[in-house]
Formats: C-alpha cells, structure tokens, sequence
C-alpha cells in the first residue's frame, strides 16, 4: 500500500511556506505522503523515530533556528540509517556561498523557493518525479541547481 | 768635509812655507861657518908664511954676514957673491913680508923696526965691501968696533925676528884655537840641518799620506754618494743636469733620460733636443726657465709637462743652484724630478679632500635638518656609549622631557627619576639587555614631564660601532602622545567600522533573506488568488491586483539588483586571464531573448585578454548593452557598436595617468535616445535615474554596478551623449603588459 506512495519531508521554520508546500502537494495528481517539521532538530527527532518510516525525499529549508539546514544535513548524512535518502535543498536564498556548501555537503538537488505558486507546482512535480539514482551518478555544480 | 779639505791644503802651505825658510835659514849658517872654517885656516896658513919668510930672512942675513966674513978674511971677492945674491933676496923677502904683514900693524911696526935694524947692518956691511979698501982686520980700530957693532945689530935682529915669530905664534895659538872651535860646531850644524829636514820630510809625509787616506776615504764617500743618487735617480723618478755657463755646454744623467722615456744618452743634451719633449703647451714656460738660467744663473722650482715618446704626458718640476768651482767655472746644477705621480696624488687627495668638504657640508646640512626634523617630528635621539656607560642626548630629548636643553647629566637614574612609575620596569629591563646584548626591543613607555604632563614617549635603539671600533648604541625617542591617541582614536573608528561592516552585511542578509522572503510569498499568495479568486473580484478589485503584482514584481527586481551590487565586491581581487571575447559572447546569449525582441544589431571588434574576474566581466557587457537596448528609440532597431583598440595611458588626458601603462580602451557606441552630458556622470551614480519609471523601467543600479566593476579592475568608465544622438559608454581596462 505505502509503495504506492512517495513519502516527502520537509523541514521549514515558516508557517506559509509549509503551508504552499502542501497545498502544492494537495495539487498535484501525485500520490505522495507529506510531513512536515519545524526545525532541523524536530526533523532529525523524526528520522531517529523507531517507527519512522523513512522518506523517499527530504527538503531542508536553510535558515530555520535550533537547528539550521546546512548542520541538518551534515547530521543526516552522517548517519548510516539514513544518509542514503535525496535531499533537496528548499530555500529563499540563492547564494553561491549556500549553493556550493550544500553541494559539497551532499545534497541532491537546490532549489531556489519560487515567488509564483504554478511554478512551485511545477517544481515540486519535477523533483518528485526525478530518477535519483540517473540524476545522483551525473551530478555536477551546473545541473545541481534546479533552473526552471 | 770641505772644509776640512781646505784646512789641510792650507796647512799644508804653511809648513812647506815653514820648512823651507828653516831649510834656508839653517843653509845660510852652515855656509858662513864653513866660510869662517876656511878663512881661518887661512890665516893659519898666513902665520906660517910670515915665520919662514922671517926665518928665510935672517938666514939670507946670516949669508950675508957669513960671506962678508969670507970676503974679510980672504980679501977673496969670489966670497961678494953670496954676498949680493943675499942681500938681494933680503928685500925680496923684505917686500914679501912687508906685503904679508899689510893687515898687521904690529907686526908692521915690528917689520920697520926690523928693517932699520938690518939696514944698519947692511950698511955696515956695505962699507966693507968694497974691494979697493984695504982693511987691516987687526989693526983697524975701527973695524974693530965695527964688527962689534954688528954683531950687536945681528944679535938685535935675531931678537927682532924672534919677536915677530913669537907674536906669529901668538897668533897662530889664536887662530889654531878659533878654528878647532869653528871645526867642531861643523858636524853639529850639518847634523841638525839633517836632522831637520829628516823630521821635516817625515812629517810632512805623514801628513800628506794622512790626507791622501782621507782623499780616498772622501773619494769613496763621493763613489758612494754617487751611487746612491744614480739610484735614487731612477727609484725617486729625478733626473740631474750640468749647464756650464762658460761655454753652454750641457750634460744629462742617465736617469734624465729615462725620465724623458729614452734610453740613456741615446741623443745629445742641448736645448733644442729637450724642447722636442715639452708640451706644446708648457713650450714657454721651459723657455723663460732656459733663460732665467742665463740670466739669473738660476732656477726656482718651475713645473712644465712633458710628453714621452710613448705618447705619456708626464709633469715634471725642475730646479737649479749656481755651484762655481775652483776653476772659477760656472756651472748651473740641477734636478729634474717627475711629479706625475706625485701629482696624480695630490689630485685624488685633492678630490678626496673636496669630497670629504662635500660630505662634511652635505653632513652639516643633514645635521641641522635633523635638528629641524627633531623638533617638527617630536623626536630626541641619543647616544649610549657601551665603554663608559655614558648618555648624550640631543637637545630636544631634553625638551621632549620639558627641560631645557643640556641642562642635567643624562644618566639612567635622571632617566628613571621621570618615567611613570608604572613604567620603570620596563626601561630598567630595557637597559639591562642593551648592556648585556646590545639590543633592545622597541619600547612604549610613560614620561612625567618637569611640568606634571604625562607623555608617551616610543623608543628604537642600535647597537653602532663607529670607525674607531668603539661601540654605542644610537637611539630615537619619540614622543608618541598624540599618535597614540590618534591611532586610539582609528581603533575605535575602526571597530566602529568593523560594527558598520557587520551590520551591512547583517543587511545584505536581510535584503536577500528576510526581505525576499516576505515579498516571495505575498507574491505567492497574489498567484493563488489570481488562480482561485479572481472570478469573484470585482473589476476594481482586479486592477488593484494587478497594481500590487506590478508593485512587488519591480521591489522584486530592485532588491536582485541591490544584492548584485553589494556582491561586486572590492574585495575580489582573484584575477585570472578573462578573454573579454567569451565574456561578450556569454552576455549576448544571456540577453538573446532581449536582442530578439528589439532586433538589435550588435557589431563588435575582437577584444582583447585582461586580468579580472569573469563573471564581473560578464556582467559588465551585459549591464551595459541591455543599457543600451532598454533605452533605444521607439520604432528604430537598435544598433550597439564595440569597438575595441589598445591605448597608452598618457595618450589619453581622460586617465590622467603619465605613464606608459596599456589600457584595452572598449567603446559601447548606440543609437539610442541618448541623455545631457552634464548628466554624464550621474548616470553611474546608485538609483540615479534620468527617466521616469512608467517610462523606462529600471532600478538605477545597472551602471552603478558597472562603474563598481571597472573601478574593481582599476579600469575607467566614461560616458558620452546628446540627446537622441545616441551614447557612447567607454571603458578602459588595464591590460597585463
């Protein structure tokens, strides 16, 4: 029954976006399983959850407080149990500096938060959508950011 | 030693003068003696004479007598004969001594007297003979008495003579003994005359073998002497000449012509022979020198050059002194000496001493301005000598101190007396590793001034060994007061800046975060109503929608630019090798859609390589061109020129750059609307805009980054317009050599 589903996390300290990521979700004709997590910290708690089943995609905001996104994901991926699953980076900030630190630290995909709610549609399909293991061996800077 | 010579010439005269008037003197005596010795004998032989004449007469007398006997007796006148030959030699003799006695007149008066005597007695004689009377002997009376008569005269006679021979032999007894005298002084006198000239001889053989010795030892001393100066001649580079004024002749040394640079007496000394040597410049000097040896018979010291035949000019000096000889000839002596090294000498001492003058003035100048530069720079320096542990200070140390200068002894414990007690420590320390080490670090310390003012005093010293060995250590004390509170002062402004940094940057953060943010989702929330609730807005409501999508559309693109501005960051300064080819080539791509849509023509140069950064680059082209294309006439395709061509920055006053750097001068030339070139440099000012929004849309930034990059590059940016004639925007980049 779960197979059918994608199951995504988000982690992302502000109210609004969560809530344009899950309607965008809602949207879509996807079958996907959304939670969401305030903070790197809640996040983590999650995964580390014995009943957790963990998820197909995890998007990490960067700027949130207890715990950021850049120290999120160096937590994730240095756990065996779970440093195996995508993670795309979710945030507002497009700086080269943010860009490059999360490419070194792993991450799969960056996406910049679009300003128009169709296009986060668009762009949540896409990433959903991606084959990880195709888009993981041909990775580089370049195609890291998702350009729309 | 000459005169010593002279001494002995002279003496010498004086007893050859002396010998021989002894010689003479002694001569003279001996003849006259001799000449006595003879006279004497003389008259001894006289004396004899005068006796046998005398016995000669009185036997001639007794002849007489015997034969007047005979003629008596016999009457015979054979006996007359004797007779007459007696009476005869009588006065023969008679005269002789007469003619003997001539100088005796006693024996003169002896011979009268005996002379009358014996004419008596020849009278009586006479009277009996002559032969015609007859006389009886024994009768006649008178006869008788007659022959008594003389045989008394006879008697008389005998006696007279006698007398006379006696008186001779009185005489002789005189003269005989006279003459033994004179006989006997003889040998004596011819003994002394020997003696004399023997002692004489001898001396004077003494004496002239003396002065030969010292005549040869002289000799020698003159051979040495002469030896010596032949090889001084040639070690001291002189040459000697004679010019004998009597007759002109003139002889060169063997070494007058090395000086000269011949062999020795390889041409004949005259004048004219020298002259060919002088320097045709010093011709006259040499000249006037010849003459004054003419004239004056004598030569000053004179310099002239000369040239050798080598072509070597060579200075020489050259002078002269009369020496008049026995022979009464004049001859001027002189000495020839070649100075050139001397003078090379003396004109490097000379050089050296007017360098030495220039140093010493250079150094006082330096002195005087570092006295200058004390006061202006609030410094004092001074001088610690290591050997006797003693301070100079210069006179501003003294006042930097609030003292007057030199007015107490700069020791450590005058030193201590004024630095803030919290401070102590650190010059005593400070002295002690500058005795043990000759080093000290550079030190901050407190001074109480005479008048209570506390002053921070910074201090540098160096160990210093001057020429003489001897070591001290030189060091500057500055009064650092203000400085510190300057540089006190630049820290805070500093951290103050640091802070203004900070908080820039906190907004940048801001701008591109939590500024974003917000705007992003009220645009989001605006295309969620645009999808879900505009069909229930009214026509009012959807132009109001429309107007809050535009409004956050253009803060959107304004806050972009502002954080693209404040990314051009100074402070990048990775510069590689940018082929502004490819970056122009980039920039077209990125504004293609943009080229598309007006149908821009772009025409452009090949451009060249720079150092700078890529994307700043980039940026720049596109920023300019979509400059250009956003503000291109309406209805009028827009066409962007670029031109490109390597400048010297002195060619072109805009850089006012002297040099000879290379610039790549690239020139965005359009067609476009244009603008006043007052407002040339307005344009490239931030959120400068010459152009309403409605009608040109654009955040003021575009240039401003452009502006920043080129700056960034330490490149120019100019611009160039008229209204509707188009613009020109040029730039000038720094090309690497």
């Amino acid at each position: 029954m779960q197979k059918d589903y994608i199951l995504i996390t988000l982690a992302d300290d502000d109210e609004d976006d969560r809530l344009f990521f899950t309607d965008a979700f809602d949207e879509l004709k996807i079958n996907t399983i959304v939670n969401t997590h305030k903070n790197g910290r809640e996040l983590l708690a999650f995964l580390n959850h014995p009943e957790t089943v963990l998820p197909n995609i995890i998007f990490l905001d960067l700027n949130m407080p207890i715990l950021n996104g850049i120290d999120c994901l160096k937590e994730i991926k240095k756990n065996e149990k779970f440093n195996n699953i995508a993670i795309a980076i979710y945030s507002t900030s497009s700086s080269d500096e943010d860009i490059e630190n999360t490419f070194v630290l792993g991450a799969n995909i960056y996406i910049k938060k679009p300003s128009d709610f169709n296009t986060l549609k668009k762009v949540l399909s896409d990433v959903v959508t991606i084959n990880w293991q195709y888009h993981t061996s041909g990775l580089n800077k370049d195609n890291f950011l998702l350009r729309l | 030693m000459k005169d010593n010579k002279y001494k002995t010439s002279s003496f010498h005269k004086i007893i050859f003068t002396v010998s021989l008037f002894i010689v003479l003197f002694i001569g003279a005596i001996t003849y006259k003696h001799i000449e006595n010795v003879s006279s004497s004998s003389k008259m001894i032989i006289h004396t004899y004479e005068v006796n046998l004449e005398l016995e000669h007469l009185f036997s001639y007398i007794k002849d007489s007598e015997n034969s007047m006997r005979g003629y008596l007796i016999t009457n015979e006148s054979i006996y007359l004969n004797p007779y007459y030959e007696a009476n005869k030699k009588i006065n023969e003799t008679f005269s002789i001594l007469k003619k003997l006695t001539k100088n005796n007149n006693k024996q003169q008066k002896n011979l009268n007297e005996l002379y009358e005597v014996i004419k008596k007695r020849l009278d009586y004689n006479g009277e009996y003979s002559n032969p015609d009377l007859n006389i009886n002997i024994g009768n006649d009376k008178k006869f008788k008495r007659d022959f008594s008569e003389s045989s008394k005269l006879l008697v008389e006679i005998r006696t007279k003579i006698n007398e006379m021979v006696e008186l001779e032999n009185l005489y002789l007894k005189i003269r005989n003994s006279s003459y033994n005298e004179q006989i006997s002084i003889t040998p004596i006198l011819t003994l002394s005359i020997l003696l004399t000239t023997l002692i004489l001889i001898v001396y004077s053989y003494y004496k002239t073998s003396k002065d030969v010795e010292k005549l040869q030892k002289i000799n020698i001393e003159l051979n040495k002497s002469q030896f010596l100066s032949y090889q001084a001649e040639i070690l001291s580079n002189f040459g000697t000449w004679e010019w004998n004024l009597n007759n002109h002749k003139i002889s060169y040394s063997d070494n007058f012509y090395r000086i000269l640079g011949c062999e020795p007496q390889s041409f004949p000394s005259t004048n004219d022979n020298f002259l060919t040597f002088v320097h045709p410049e010093d011709v006259g000097i040499v000249e006037g020198i010849m003459q004054n040896i003419v004239d004056n018979q004598d030569l000053p010291p004179s310099s002239f050059r000369i040239i050798r035949p080598d072509g070597e000019t060579r200075f020489f000096t050259a002078t002269g002194k009369l020496f008049t000889d026995k022979l009464i000839n004049k001859t001027v002596l002189g000495v020839t000496h070649d100075i050139t090294e001397d003078y090379n000498k003396n004109q490097l001492l000379k050089n050296n001493i007017e360098d030495l003058k220039k140093v010493n003035n250079e150094l006082e100048i330096f002195d005087e301005s570092s006295r200058q530069a004390e006061i202006l720079g609030n410094y004092g320096s001074w001088v610690l000598n290591f050997e006797t542990n003693k301070f100079i200070y210069s006179d501003n140390k003294f006042r930097l101190m609030g003292y007057e200068p030199q007015s107490f002894e700069p020791t450590l414990e005058n030193l201590l007396q004024h630095v803030h007690p919290e401070d102590k420590e650190i010059v005593i320390e400070a002295n002690e590793k500058a005795l043990m080490t000759g080093e000290i670090p550079t030190m901050n310390y407190r001074i109480i001034k005479k008048d209570g003012e506390i002053r921070r005093f910074k201090t540098v010293a160096k160990s210093f060994t001057d020429l003489s060995g001897e070591e001290s250590m030189i060091g500057t004390t500055q009064d650092v007061t203000e400085d510190y509170i300057k540089s006190k002062l630049l820290n805070e402004r500093n951290l103050e800046l640091e802070q203004n940094i900070k908080e820039l940057n906190e907004f940048n953060h801001v701008a591109s975060h939590d500024l974003q943010e917000p705007l992003r989702k009220i645009q989001t929330f605006i295309s969620r109503i645009n999808d879900k609730e505009k069909d229930n807005l009214s026509d009012f409501g959807k132009d109001y929608m429309t107007r809050i999508e535009r409004a956050s559309n253009r803060m959107r693109i304004l806050i972009n630019d502002l954080l693209q501005y404040s990314r051009t960051n100074r402070s990048e300064k990775n510069f590689n090798d940018v082929d502004l080819n490819e970056a122009l080539i980039n920039s077209l791509n990125e504004l293609s859609q943009n080229i598309e849509d007006k149908n821009a023509i772009i025409k452009n140069d090949k451009l060249n390589t720079i150092k700078g950064v890529d994307f700043q680059m980039q940026q720049l082209f596109t920023n300019l061109i979509s400059n250009s294309l956003k503000y291109s006439k309406e209805n009028i395709a827009p066409i962007i020129e670029i031109k490109s061509e390597k400048v010297i920055a002195k060619d072109n006053p805009l850089l006012n750059d002297n040099s000879t750097r290379s610039y790549s001068k690239i020139s965005f030339i359009d067609n476009g609307i244009g603008f006043e070139q007052e407002n040339a440099e307005k344009i490239f000012l931030l959120f400068n805009r010459l152009h309403g929004k409605t009608e040109f849309q654009g955040t003021g930034v575009g240039l401003a980054i452009c502006k920043k990059i080129v700056e960034n590059h330490n490149g120019f940016i100019f611009a160039t317009s008229e209204p509707n004639q188009g613009s020109t925007f040029t730039i000038y980049l720094p090309l690497s050599n």
